[in-house]
């Protein structure tokens, strides 16, 4: 109580602050570091299968949509876009104050197996995810064998 | 769902998997004379999963994913396997926490604060003679 009272309003609040602070900076040590964060790759890509098809989730947040372009070619999936920068240098008045995520170019490649079904790939960008589903060759699709009774 | 997809190479031991830690997403914070803005990276968040508040000068932005992942996925390369997203930040005494806008589209959240009228840079008109 003899510190509140010495110490002002103003004091107070700012050891307040600085609490929330050093909360905030442990926030991040007790997160999971993502994509565009300086020095890791852009954009996170995850990959998996399932009975039908590959399924490729590239995590690119506000991509220009007419820069967003995927291609396969020997049963490489590539995948390219851009970023522009929020500012323009010429603009005035604002400047960065801190800066963390990507901007510009990017490409990214997938390598898919042999067996793919190139004429039937599909790309989808909704809320800053693209979906790129390629079907597998039909061959290597799960069918099922009717069993004939005698 | 927390669990976006399981790792395929799972080291149960690491922070890194601790499922229920937040995703660190990345912001831009731009300054100007009026306010500032802070835009965020949350891919496969839509506006009805995100939850932008201020509490005591505290702005937290929270998200969640939502992909339609097919039942039967089996997972071959995870760089992303949660689905939660946050990060708070502390408000300065000059941004009006009261004003805050915030606009969601393509996973790109866009937060503008404007600063408290008292804090506005005013133009001084300069009387030549």
């Amino acid at each position: 109580m003899i510190l509140n009272s010495l110490l002002g309003e103003q004091v107070r609040a700012s050891f307040q602050r600085l609490q929330q602070e050093v909360e905030q900076w442990q926030d991040r040590a007790q997160s999971v570091d993502t994509y565009g964060v300086s020095g890791e790759t852009f954009p996170a890509v995850n990959i998996g299968e399932s009975a039908e098809a590959w399924h490729v989730y590239v995590f690119a947040a506000g991509v220009e949509r007419e820069s967003l372009q995927v291609s396969l070619q020997n049963n490489a999936l590539l995948i390219e876009g851009q970023r522009k920068p929020l500012l323009n240098t010429e603009e005035q008045g604002q400047h960065y104050y801190r800066r963390e995520r990507f901007s510009g170019a990017f490409r990214r490649s997938v390598q898919l197996p042999d067996r793919i079904d190139a004429e039937q790939i599909t790309a989808r960008y909704q809320d800053g995810v693209l979906t790129v589903t390629v079907a597998k060759d039909p061959s290597m699709r799960p069918r099922r064998i009717a069993v004939e009774s005698a | 769902m927390s669990q976006l997809m399981t790792p395929a190479n799972h080291f149960p031991m690491s922070p890194l998997y601790r499922t229920d830690a937040p995703l660190y997403p990345p912001i831009d914070v731009l300054e100007d004379s009026e306010g500032v803005t802070l835009m965020v990276d949350m891919p496969g968040v839509d506006a009805d999963r995100l939850t932008v508040q201020v509490s005591d000068q505290v702005l937290t932005l929270e998200g969640h994913m939502a992909l339609n992942l097919p039942e039967d996925l089996k997972p071959h390369y995870v760089a992303v396997d949660r689905t939660h997203y946050l990060r708070r930040f502390t408000l300065s005494e000059e941004l009006d926490s009261e004003a805050i806008e915030a606009k969601m589209q393509e996973g790109l959240l866009a937060v503008r604060i404007p600063r408290k009228a008292k804090y506005k840079a005013r133009q001084v008109p300069i009387q030549f003679e």
